[in-house]
């Protein structure tokens, strides 16, 4: 074989290939990627709901929205406020689905700088987020700007990472309770997430500064659209609370900058993050609510949400 | 900027073009070029302290020539050495005084001084040896002075071998650099094919399994980590470190011969040894290799009738190589336990031959010989184990788990799959390597199969790496 052939034979290999990996990649994410199937059903909902959850795993796990009447909740695992920030321009500024009240999760660890840096769904958040934008803020570097672009062209890198998640999601986790767990196991979880996953060993990474920019900017378009902003922070056990005020100290958990920028807002925030402190029952780690808790929680928040907009 | 960074995979194409574009004549302006920008990608500043040594090496080369001192020799490894010494261990040598003076004062703060916060400049313990053997061979009479200071300077960065090597010998680079090269098929197919191993190596195998190292070895002290699960990760750390440095002296062996030019191989399948003497030839070879050359043979070496001396020798030697590898006690036992294996081996040598030969266990035999292996490897999971830990309680913590290993067993399938795969994946490679050279894949004799081989080999660094690619492990050394 010469070396033009080879040259030859190599690029259409390559191009089938890719070709192949692209549609195997969309089928795959088009019938089990449940962020694609959560966007797609609010995009074909014929009204707009009237309250619209959002945030990341939290919400996820203790809202089921099936039993709130017009709810809908448009969250995913790892979503931070920047990627929701984008994800609600474009439903409000291209779809015609306004809801009246949007929820904003606005729990301690919600700011988190390590949850920006997870380069996850590139695929599916590429298309609402304005990389340019971020760039130009000095909100993401170069290198994620490429990665942008090179996620683009070559979607299925994230082939690997959307099995694993999807695979998560569809875990049976909702059954297991915290309250198994030995002492020093619920220790170890909570430490480990805390240390290594959340703060990556710096305490300052609590409350990431673009992220509360970019919140700030969420409430602003909401309001720029008529829409009534409820802050709302989810339950978690004391286990979660205790390791973080290890970690951070108790004076940076006290003044959480996200309550100013709603206060500052004229926002409410519906909190209920301590009450299920000691419900570990409720919860299948430290921070994420399990089936039990989820059904308790969604009824106290239908029952708020009852009292508050007379909604039957 | 790193190998493993979309910054290299544009910066090399356009290189490479640009190599071959431009008259020989100038290409060391543009390799040169290329390779500041390559290095003041990490750090601008940075470029100062090569530039030092580039300057420093070149006019003792210069003055040498002239004159054979021996005044001038010292006077210039000590300037060059002091770069390294300064920005790798003033910081360890301050806490050792500190220590000590804290053990007659009982107070651990006796001793300070400040310059501020100093960060270990990426690759200075590789160009700084560079320039070393450089300044000793004009000395020694092995090379003549290079007079053309771009290629002397391009000799000291250039980019391929820069972060992390392979050590490479003026006389075999330098040479190469002059060497009028036109571009071709085999150049550009060798290239390409190491580049291809060795992002493979690096974010399929190294990236993957470096994430359940980190894991056992975060959560040591939990009661949940058991002695299997220790051991298996400290296996893992071991195959992490060689198939993560050796995919990095792979995409720079490919790198390099885009240009025309040839590096060093730094691995000769080292799991293979089957003792510790034929294990530090086959890892880290060019290190070795100038470890030997300007430091033991000057030293003495091995000295006939006095074993006291060599004994001191290799002891120092191996010392010398922890530390090179950091400056911290761990790294200090890392090279005295390395060496008192060495001397082991060497002084047992005759013992052990006659005692195998007598009972028929050779090493020519399937089971004796996968015995030494084994044992050798062990020993060197031994001296490994202190690259890895933070303090001596985790050293602690780990012995304790390896004793109750069988009286606490917990049999972990994940851990076993990771590290079972990566340690069939990377013998793999290294089975269908030709005498440890290279060329796994050209085993794939059907031309059709094998192109169709790279491409699949592209997707899956492509799945892959979407992983956070770690920085290289040689990185920090």
């Amino acid at each position: 074989m010469t070396n033009r052939q080879k040259i030859t034979v190599f690029v259409i290999t390559f191009l089938l290939l890719h070709t192949t990996m692209v549609g195997v990649f969309f089928i795959i994410i088009s019938k089990t990627s449940s962020l694609v199937e959560n966007q797609k059903h609010f995009e074909s909902l014929k009204e707009a709901p009237k309250f619209l959850f959002t945030g990341d795993s939290h919400p996820t796990r203790c809202i089921d929205e099936q039993k709130i009447k017009k709810s809908f909740k448009l969250s995913f695992y790892g979503e931070n406020p920047i990627l929701t920030h984008f994800r609600l321009k474009y439903l409000l500024e291209h779809l015609n689905l306004k809801p009246k009240y949007i929820f904003l999760q606005t729990d301690i660890t919600r700011f988190s700088a390590n949850y920006f840096n997870r380069n996850e769904n590139y695929f599916f958040y590429g298309k609402y987020i304005n990389y340019k934008e971020l760039l130009d803020a000095g909100i993401i570097n170069y290198d994620v700007y490429l990665k942008s672009n090179l996620y683009s062209f070559f979607p299925y890198i994230e082939l690997k990472t959307i099995l694993k998640k999807n695979n998560m999601v569809k875990t049976k986790k909702g059954r297991q309770k915290f309250s198994d767990f030995s002492e020093t196991q619920k220790q170890t979880n909570t430490e480990l997430f805390i240390k290594h996953k959340l703060l990556s060993n710096n305490p300052k990474n609590l409350y990431y500064e673009d992220a509360l920019i970019y919140f700030g900017k969420t409430i602003e378009l909401c309001q720029s659209h008529q829409i009534k902003v409820i802050g709302i922070k989810y339950p978690v056990t004391d286990y979660y609370l205790n390791t973080l005020k290890q970690f951070c100290g108790e004076e940076m958990l006290n003044n959480p900058p996200q309550d100013k920028i709603l206060l500052e807002h004229n926002i409410p925030i519906w909190d209920f993050e301590k009450k299920y402190l000691d419900r570990h029952d409720y919860f299948f780690d430290s921070h994420h609510m399990n089936e039990h808790g989820k059904a308790a929680f969604t009824t106290i928040l239908k029952n708020k949400i009852i009292n508050e907009f007379n909604e039957k | 900027m790193g190998f493993n960074t979309i910054w290299y995979i544009l910066f090399l194409p356009l290189i490479v073009g640009a190599y071959y574009l431009i008259n020989h004549k100038y290409r060391w302006i543009l390799l040169l070029s290329a390779s500041y920008f390559f290095y003041g990608f990490y750090e601008p500043t940075f470029l100062l302290l090569m530039f030092s040594i580039t300057l420093v090496a070149y006019f003792a080369g210069y003055i040498l020539h002239n004159k054979k001192s021996k005044t001038i020799l010292i006077l210039a490894v000590v300037i060059v050495l002091s770069h390294l010494l300064f920005f790798k261990y003033v910081e360890w040598f301050h806490q050792i005084v500190n220590d000590v003076l804290g053990l007659f004062t009982g107070n651990n703060t006796t001793f300070s001084w400040s310059f501020g916060s100093l960060i270990l400049p990426i690759g200075i313990s590789f160009y700084t040896f560079q320039g070393i053997s450089y300044i000793v061979d004009v000395y020694k009479e092995r090379i003549k002075r290079e007079t053309h200071l771009g290629h002397f300077a391009l000799y000291i960065s250039f980019f391929p071998q820069l972060v992390a090597g392979p050590i490479e010998s003026p006389g075999f680079l330098i040479p190469q650099f002059k060497n009028k090269v036109t571009l071709s098929w085999a150049n550009f197919s060798e290239g390409s094919k190491l580049i291809l191993l060795g992002f493979f190596k690096k974010i399929v195998i190294a990236d993957s399994l470096v994430i359940f190292v980190d894991n056992v070895f975060n959560r040591l002290d939990s009661p949940e980590t058991k002695g299997f699960e220790v051991y298996l990760a400290i296996v893992g750390f071991v195959y992490y470190v060689y198939i993560d440095f050796s995919a990095y002296c792979d995409i720079a062996m490919g790198s390099a011969r885009y240009f025309g030019i040839k590096l060093s191989q730094n691995f000769f399948k080292p799991f293979s040894s089957i003792n510790v003497r034929e294990f530090w030839r086959r890892w880290h070879a060019t290190l070795s290799i100038w470890v030997k050359n300007y430091l033991f043979i000057p030293m003495g070496g091995v000295v006939k009738n006095n074993n006291l001396k060599t004994l001191f020798n290799v002891l120092f030697v191996f010392i010398i190589i922890g530390l090179w590898h950091g400056a911290s006690n761990n790294f200090f036992f890392f090279g005295l336990i390395a060496g008192i294996y060495m001397i082991l081996d060497a002084s047992t040598k005759n013992l052990r031959y006659k005692f195998f030969n007598k009972i028929n266990f050779t090493n020519d035999k399937l089971i004796p010989r996968f015995i030494f292996k084994f044992v050798t490897f062990s020993l060197f999971l031994s001296v490994a184990i202190f690259a890895r830990i933070t303090d001596f309680n985790d050293l602690t913590i780990i012995i304790k788990k390896l004793l109750h290993f069988f009286s606490d067993f917990n049999f972990k399938l994940d851990a076993f799959i990771i590290v079972g795969t990566t340690f069939f994946i990377t013998e793999g490679i290294n089975y269908f390597s030709k005498n440890g050279k290279f060329h796994p894949f050209d085993s794939i004799k059907n031309s059709y199969f094998r192109i169709s081989f790279y491409v699949l080999l592209i997707f899956i660094i492509l799945i892959f790496s979407v992983n956070e690619s770690a920085n290289f492990y040689y990185f920090r050394f």
